[in-house]
């Protein structure tokens, strides 16, 4: 018993040394305040920030020790919520623009308003990402994130496959009609995508913003109007004609986004649909493609006199929270991450495109410059939010299964819609 | 009667040493249930400190009677679980008897057969959604190779196979386990027992019916405890191979329907109805099974 009591108390003794060193080597280091900046994304998705971050910790005249931590999605939003409610949130943190609303309309984040004004940024950051950065109802105008990087909703094609067919970049629905014509009869798909998750909506998307844009999405949500509207109906018919018609491969119902871009980087399909997040992974796969390249369609009109050119996600929110101990250390930080020394870095080594157009000046990357010249000057619009973003996560998850059995021939889009209204009024009579 | 010192002092002992097991069972277990259990009866949302909710009383389980994806999930979790039921525990027997009585290299094939239990669940999972893919899955190009084309499906894209996939690949995963605690019943049948049925003319189906298997009660009845409670904590195969999908929630559970309600949707008081309701139909079905067994047993 004696012994056993004595291994106990070394054992003790040296755990708190080790404890008592720990802190002593934190309080050396902890001389100017720690800002803890999170990441839902991977380390992978941007690459250069973590040499950046060690650069401007590295100089001791910068006022913060910024703490950058990555989570790669999983688990993310669960700890960000425990903390929230252990009172102890992160000074920085990303929202998805779903769960940003759902924080915004909690009153759980800072203001920016000021801050993008002193930074000169009111004038210069576009102006649907603004519109973007505030609760769905945003009465105020005020702006509660900094949305990070733009992406359009495009659609990609095969360069190379389109010369050789002689297939004119489509611009209407007539045009992308006779591209799919050629395409079939030269024995490929014309258009694929994967069906089997968001991609299914983001067909929806592509012509709801052209024919409608934005109030109707913010309507429905707020009760004021309905998912299966007849004007939404009709939108969704669009889609559902172009997979009878041939234009969208009905195959796509089986795929996800890897097989699709599978189809896509091989060679069996001239088009894919989705947005241009999408670049990463087709350059991943057409790096053992030699030979093959491709580009988005700069403007194509799904309905007459369209509303906007293409629907438009405006990025994921960074955020600070409304009752941040150090607000000056969280804006230090944002100003750092979201200035202009990491972007050019950003664009020039990843290839992302942000909201502020004078910061995309070194973007080289063919699909994502044609995005940034062609799509996002006519979309910087609030009517140009992505219908993706602007539902709640049951009623996006509703309406891809729903597309994925239209696309399979079981549902129509006057059913779909309806599902997804009836699954909506369930979700508000089970939130109250 | 009074305890002696020396019973007192092992006593303490024992409490001592039980403890620490005692305060972690009731740090992690007993604690986040009872706290399920309250947050079912509020309205809270799960990002907002938890004053701000509102109690609502039963209005949470009232809902979940209307909520067509509670009752989906529910009708799935049942397919899901009489199949696993009444497949598991027969092939897990089969093959640890085919191990024990008729296999040369024993051990060999046992670790073999082992082998998709101790695969971490995301990789067996991901592999699967690889095999069972539409368009480049393994099982459909064997189908295409054999000229069976029009059976080459989207097995985990189509809502009349989806489930049947996903329960076939829980199958291939939990079989293992099963077949393990199988193995080590028939291990535990005394030799004289098969040897005086030997004697007595008994056939091998004669002795697996009339020995075999009433010897091994306990076991199966622990199998079939265990497989109960598995069957409604199934979570990351259908989170990892379908997400619930396809079409309307064809393969959504009720453990993945409270985590998208929880955590995605924000409604953290229903989606701990939908846990607290969980919690409920496995005790009353694993209660329903010790009473089965009991009087079986008394039988």
């Amino acid at each position: 018993m004696k012994k056993f009591l004595c291994v106990l108390c070394i054992l003790l003794c040296a755990l708190s040394g080790v404890f008592a060193n720990g802190s002593s080597e934190t309080s050396a280091d902890s001389s100017r305040p720690v800002v803890r900046v999170y990441c839902g994304w991977a380390e992978t998705q941007l690459p250069n920030w973590r040499a950046l971050v060690d650069e401007y910790n590295a100089n001791p005249d910068n006022p913060i020790t910024i703490q950058l931590e990555f989570f790669g999605s999983s688990g993310y939003f669960d700890r960000l919520n425990a903390e929230f409610l252990a009172g102890d949130p992160p000074e920085v943190f990303q929202l998805t623009k779903t769960v940003f609303n759902e924080y915004a309309a909690a009153g759980r984040l800072y203001d920016l308003t000021d801050y993008l004004a002193e930074r000169g940024l009111s004038e210069t950051l576009n102006k649907g990402a603004q519109a973007w950065a505030g609760p769905l109802v945003n009465e105020t105008g005020h702006v509660y994130g900094f949305p990070d990087f733009a992406n359009t909703s495009c659609i990609f094609y095969n360069v190379n496959m389109f010369k050789e067919l002689g297939i004119e970049e489509p611009t209407d629905m007539e045009s992308l009609r006779e591209a799919a014509r050629i395409l079939n009869e030269n024995g490929k798909k014309a258009i694929v995508t994967g069906a089997s998750d968001w991609c299914a909506t983001d067909l929806f998307a592509k012509v709801q913003a052209q024919m409608v844009g934005t109030d109707i999405l913010i309507d429905a949500y707020m009760g004021n109007a309905q998912y299966n509207d007849p004007v939404l109906v009709e939108a969704l018919t669009v889609v559902d004609n172009m997979v009878k018609e041939n234009i969208i491969d009905p195959s796509s119902a089986d795929y996800n986004d890897d097989e699709a871009i599978a189809e896509f980087v091989s060679g069996n399909a001239g088009m894919y649909t989705a947005h241009t997040a999408m670049t990463a992974m087709i350059d991943s796969l057409a790096a053992s493609m030699p030979g093959f390249e491709y580009n988005i369609i700069k403007n194509i009109d799904f309905v007459e006199d369209p509303l906007i050119s293409v629907p438009v996600t405006w990025g994921q929110m960074w955020c600070v929270p409304a009752d941040c101990d150090n607000v000056e250390g969280a804006l230090e930080a944002l100003t750092f991450l979201f200035g202009e020394y990491v972007a050019n870095d950003t664009v020039e080594k990843v290839g992302k495109i942000y909201n502020v157009e004078s910061w995309n000046k070194n973007l080289s990357h063919p699909a994502l410059r044609t995005a940034v010249d062609y799509q996002m000057p006519s979309s910087a619009t609030a009517d140009s939010f992505y219908l993706v973003d602007m539902v709640s996560s049951r009623v996006l998850e509703n309406l891809n299964r729903g597309i994925q059995q239209m696309i399979q021939g079981r549902l129509t889009p006057q059913q779909v819609l309806d599902n997804a209204q009836q699954t909506w009024v369930d979700e508000q009579a089970q939130r109250q | 009667m009074k305890k002696t010192i020396q019973e007192r002092y092992k006593l303490k002992w024992f409490e001592l040493f039980l403890a620490p097991a005692l305060i972690l069972y009731t740090i992690f277990w007993a604690v986040p249930i009872l706290s399920t259990l309250s947050f079912s009866f509020t309205n809270w949302s799960g990002i907002t400190p938890l004053s701000q909710a509102d109690f609502v009383g039963l209005k949470n389980f009232k809902q979940m009677t209307t909520d067509p994806i509670f009752i989906q999930s529910l009708k799935n979790n049942f397919q899901y679980g009489i199949v696993m039921v009444l497949v598991v525990p027969p092939l897990s027997f089969m093959i640890a008897y085919l191990l024990d009585t008729h296999v040369p290299f024993k051990k060999f094939f046992g670790v073999l057969a082992y082998i998709p239990a101790i695969l971490p669940s995301v990789v067996v999972m991901l592999l699967w959604r690889w095999i069972l893919n539409a368009q480049y899955g393994l099982v459909n190009t064997l189908l295409r190779a054999a000229g069976l084309d029009k059976f080459a499906i989207g097995w985990l894209s189509n809502v009349e196979t989806a489930l049947w996939a996903v329960t076939f690949v829980s199958i291939w995963k939990t079989i293992p386990v099963y077949m393990i605690l199988a193995l080590a019943g028939l291990q535990q049948i005394p030799v004289e027992y098969k040897e005086a049925a030997i004697i007595d003319g008994a056939n091998e189906w004669q002795r697996i019916i009339h020995v075999i298997i009433p010897s091994m009660r306990g076991v199966f009845y622990t199998i079939f405890t265990l497989i109960i409670i598995d069957v409604f904590r199934v979570f990351e195969l259908v989170y990892i191979m379908t997400e619930g999908g396809p079409g309307y929630y064809s393969t959504e559970m009720l453990l993945t329907y409270m985590y998208k309600t929880s955590f995605s949707s924000y409604m953290a008081g229903y989606g701990s109805a939908i846990a607290a309701t969980t919690i409920i139909i496995v005790l009353f079905i694993t209660a329903l099974n010790m009473k089965l067994s009991a009087k079986y047993d008394e039988e």
